[in-house]
């Protein structure tokens, strides 16, 4: 018998059979249904787009300042996508993620180094989402109502402006003069406000650039996947604990890059609130941390809690090995961080305990952060080298 | 594919392709992947993908050899981009049914764990679906001269496979 023959009964012979029912056709009947939606979704809301956009900029003489069109897949190192909820937008490389003054009402016009301006940015910006940061409910006696020129912009003193592309929840419910959409100047500043379907993105842009907001709002678009590699809804957005299929969490030499996603929960298609990527180095060192951590979830407190709620956030992690598309991740887990008990980084494999390692470094720089949780959470996930 | 444009007549039949053919489908999925879940889902994902063209592909009687091309070309470009959860271990999931059945399994799939995945599935068209070079090349959306290339160096490597003795001793 030669080696070729030898191979066919060798095949035949190991090869198990089928298990019951290994394929459905119904299943197959969804998937392909699913994928045309997918691909309508997209067309139908760039189109979408291309009209919210364009027709408030008509309204409006720009004069010659209108930057070009950005490429479709652009790597200018100058400009990044940014994300929130399923909407991208392009934004200076160089302005970093930062968060809005807490109580910018409370600054004195003429005392930018008052007690209020400290976690003001000093620096163009970029700020995704309303942070969940505790809001002092004072009245600011002492101060004007608003130190800003027109309402439009919002009561922060004209001296301490900066630069900023801003995405945030669309709230037409809210008759505020700073929430709604126009443009308006101040000289030579251009604050520009448009709403995406349940996003509204923001753009101040100042003198010495004054084109940026037209290379803003010529890159809006939807997404199911962002650019860092986040699925813009997520199966942990789900009201209880949900666990991820495919492969559990790979080696650590496998992965070049691992996607934070951070999510809203209960609020449901497109909760996506805030996305890193966290690369190289730093990224093996957090999976396995993930991978030595000891099996079974936690820290929970579950005496601390009602239980039939589940909390409010939630993140997804994504494995990508190196220079990977971020449509194909390796596999994902879920980190469940926010509530009293199913408190954990969850994969197909299992749940995993909470540790230092594994969970703060998800927390160091926005667009995500940790502003609650309970105590035995916070002392394992909130910023390193901190109690 | 509209939901309108299905008749009841095509729905049943590609229920009745599913029933019939998905157990062989999974055994070459499975060779492929080495794993009983991974397997699952390629037959899924490549069924999915072709019950759009049901109609049209089956109306000239080709449309296992369709799906079957759709299911090694996802397999190749699947496994390109993504860790299949493979970890080398002595203790399979699945009870063994047979005595010496399990080891020569797990012999296999480590035989075939080495191979790169284009070798793989020239291996598995020819050997296991016993298909031609010709058919096989059909599938694989190569030429012949390639399928040629891909077998002869797949069948090399699991001839000096340690695990794989191919030779029989004399």
């Amino acid at each position: 018998m030669n080696d070729e023959q030898r191979l066919r009964d060798l095949l035949s012979e190991a090869v198990p059979e089928a298990p019951l029912n290994p394929a459905r056709a119904a299943g197959a009947r969804a998937y392909a249904q699913a994928r045309r939606r997918r691909r309508i979704a997209i067309g139908a809301a760039t189109a979408a787009v291309i009209t919210v956009v364009v027709v408030p900029f008509a309204l409006v003489d720009r004069g010659g300042d209108r930057a070009e069109p950005p490429t479709t897949s652009p790597e200018d190192p100058a400009w990044r996508w940014v994300a929130f909820r399923d909407v991208e937008v392009q934004a200076p490389a160089a302005w970093r993620f930062d968060y809005e003054a807490i109580r910018p009402d409370c600054i004195i016009p003429g005392e930018p180094d008052g007690p209020w301006t400290k976690d003001v940015p000093r620096a163009p910006y970029v700020t995704v989402g309303v942070p969940s940061r505790p809001v002092p409910l004072i009245g600011c006696f002492g101060g004007p109502a608003t130190g800003g020129p027109d309402p439009a912009f919002g009561p922060l003193p004209f001296a301490l402006w900066q630069p900023f592309v801003k995405l945030d929840e669309a709230r037409p419910d809210l008759d505020y003069p700073d929430r709604k959409d126009g443009e308006w100047q101040y000289r030579g500043w251009r604050l520009t406000r448009t709403t995406v379907d349940q996003v509204q993105v923001t753009v101040l842009g100042s003198p010495e650039d004054p084109s940026v907001a037209s290379r803003v709002f010529d890159s809006v678009r939807r997404v199911p996947i962002t650019t860092v590699g986040c699925e813009t809804g997520s199966p942990v957005q789900g009201r209880r604990f949900a666990t991820p299929s495919g492969p559990s969490v790979p080696p650590a030499h496998l992965v070049g890059f691992v996607a934070v996603c951070e999510y809203s929960r209960n609020q449901g298609h497109a909760g996506l609130q805030g996305s890193r990527r966290i690369s190289g180095k730093a990224a093996r060192e957090l999976v396995l941390a993930i991978n030595n951590a000891p099996v079974g979830g936690g820290p929970d407190t579950p005496s601390h809690c009602v239980d039939d709620m589940f909390g409010d956030m939630a993140i997804a992690l994504r494995f990508f090995s190196p220079g990977e598309e971020p449509d194909s991740p390796l596999a994902e887990a879920y980190v469940y961080y926010d509530w009293c008990f199913g408190n954990g980084i969850v994969d197909s494999a299992g749940k995993r305990r909470l540790t230092k390692a594994n969970c703060a470094p998800l927390f160091t720089e926005p667009p995500i952060s940790l502003w609650s949780g309970q105590r035995q959470v916070v002392e394992v996930c909130g910023p390193l080298g901190a109690q | 594919m509209s939901e309108v444009a299905v008749t009841e007549q095509p729905v049943t039949c590609f229920d009745e392709f599913v029933a019939s053919r998905a157990a062989a489908l999974w055994r070459s999925a499975w060779l492929l992947t080495g794993d009983n879940q991974l397997a699952e889902d390629l037959v899924q994902t490549a069924l999915g993908k072709s019950w759009p063209v049901w109609e049209r592909v089956s109306a000239n009687g080709s449309f296992e050899a369709y799906v079957r091309r759709v299911m090694y070309t996802t397999y190749v470009a699947w496994w390109r981009r993504r860790w299949n959860g493979e970890r080398p271990t002595a203790d399979l999931p699945e009870p063994p049914d047979l005595p010496g059945t399990t080891e020569l399994r797990h012999d296999l799939v480590r035989a075939l764990s080495t191979l790169p995945k284009g070798q793989r599935a020239a291996v598995v068209l020819r050997y296991f679906e016993d298909l031609s070079e010709q058919q096989t090349a059909e599938i694989l959306g190569c030429s012949v001269g390639t399928v040629k290339s891909q077998t002869a160096r797949g069948l090399a490597a699991l001839r000096a496979s340690s695990v794989l003795r191919l030779e029989e001793e004399s």
